[in-house]
């Protein structure tokens, strides 16, 4: 992951017009932006558009940014807000005030389990669409490729950077748990 | 699942959900091809219309002012000319969105729907500022006036 200091440089250079600086930003943020994207469970289609958009709207704001190293922060609260746009117009909102991570725990296993020939990994992934939203979020940031800095996921998780390994070890503990219990219901059918 | 299988190391552990995750749900090559393209929309010259309302992020008594029309509201403080609003109903249509605009503040001959794609669409306004385009294919657009020269923020319909 890129440090604060490249990203900077990067994104001034980016603002005067250098192509591969943009890439370069592209290559560092896309994994994080796709897996909070695709925590909010949008399908394929709909991730790219938010991401797409994200990336749009950093062009059309990259001469206006004062502190690169909010970026991460920025990029992850706009793709955050197109992800919540698109749930609304698609009428998956919830009425106001309502807590994210209640209303979008999966009630169906992703279609995607069936592309992994393992079945433990099979088993692994829809476990992970059992957490709730913020574990999801958290659990797929950190999983991003490339991985990003904890300075970075801190920044677009607004979490501090000490919580982050204790709230990673609660998810991946419930992630545990689900798993677990995936056998006892049979979902599983290991062989 | 046997518990028993998982790592009980937190980092092994992440480390195999990243393996499976990277084979489940790889970041799509179009979703990074279209992220490094977006560089090219890059705006030099043309005053940014900020989105100064979509109803689709408003709160429910806005929403439920109008069934299932979205409404975006752009504005835009041109030197010399001073400002230009441009209002745009979304309504989803048998083929796609169809939009309703209506411009105040200039008075265009024309409005450019832009697509991220490079691609764009140019349709008329009439004498009082209104235009209407359809059909609108999902995804990211922006709204571009020659002059005085102004683009719009990025939305995804």
């Amino acid at each position: 992951m890129i440090d604060d200091a490249t990203t900077a440089r990067l994104v001034s250079a980016a603002a005067e017009g250098d192509e591969a600086s943009w890439d370069a930003l592209v290559d560092a943020f896309t994994g994080m932006l796709w897996a909070i994207a695709r925590s909010y469970r949008l399908d394929p289609a709909d991730a790219g558009d938010a991401v797409q958009t994200t990336w749009l709207r950093l062009v059309e704001n990259l001469g206006r940014i004062e502190d690169p190293r909010r970026l991460p922060g920025w990029l992850a609260t706009t793709v955050r807000r197109e992800c919540l746009r698109i749930l609304r117009r698609s009428g998956r909102e919830t009425t106001g005030g309502q807590d994210w991570s209640d209303v979008l725990v999966a009630d169906t296993p992703p279609i995607d389990a069936a592309l992994l020939a393992d079945e433990r990994d099979a088993a692994l992934w829809r476990a992970l669409h059992g957490l709730g939203q913020r574990c999801q979020e958290l659990l797929r940031v950190l999983m991003a490729t490339p991985p990003p800095s904890y300075a970075a996921v801190s920044a677009a998780l607004g979490m501090p950077v000490g919580s982050i390994g204790p709230s990673r070890g609660r998810c991946l503990d419930q992630l545990r748990r689900i798993a677990a219990s995936d056998d006892l219901l049979g979902a599983g059918e290991s062989l | 699942m046997n518990p028993g299988e998982l790592p009980a190391d937190d980092d092994a552990f992440l480390d195999r959900l990243r393996a499976v995750v990277a084979e489940a749900d790889p970041v799509p090559e179009l979703v990074v091809t279209s992220a490094r393209a977006a560089f090219t929309t890059r705006r030099l010259d043309a005053e940014l219309a900020e989105l100064v309302l979509d109803s689709a992020e408003a709160h429910t008594s806005v929403r439920s002012a109008g069934a299932d029309v979205r409404v975006l509201s752009f504005e835009a403080s041109v030197p010399g000319h001073g400002e230009i609003t441009v209002e745009v109903q979304v309504q989803d249509g048998p083929r796609g969105h169809e939009l309703r605009g209506l411009v105040d503040g200039a008075l265009p001959a024309s409005v450019t729907i832009e697509f991220a794609a490079a691609a764009s669409l140019v349709v008329s306004v009439d004498e009082d500022g209104w235009f209407v385009a359809a059909p609108i294919p999902p995804g990211p657009i922006r709204l571009r006036l020659a002059d005085p020269p102004v683009v719009t923020a990025w939305v995804s319909l």
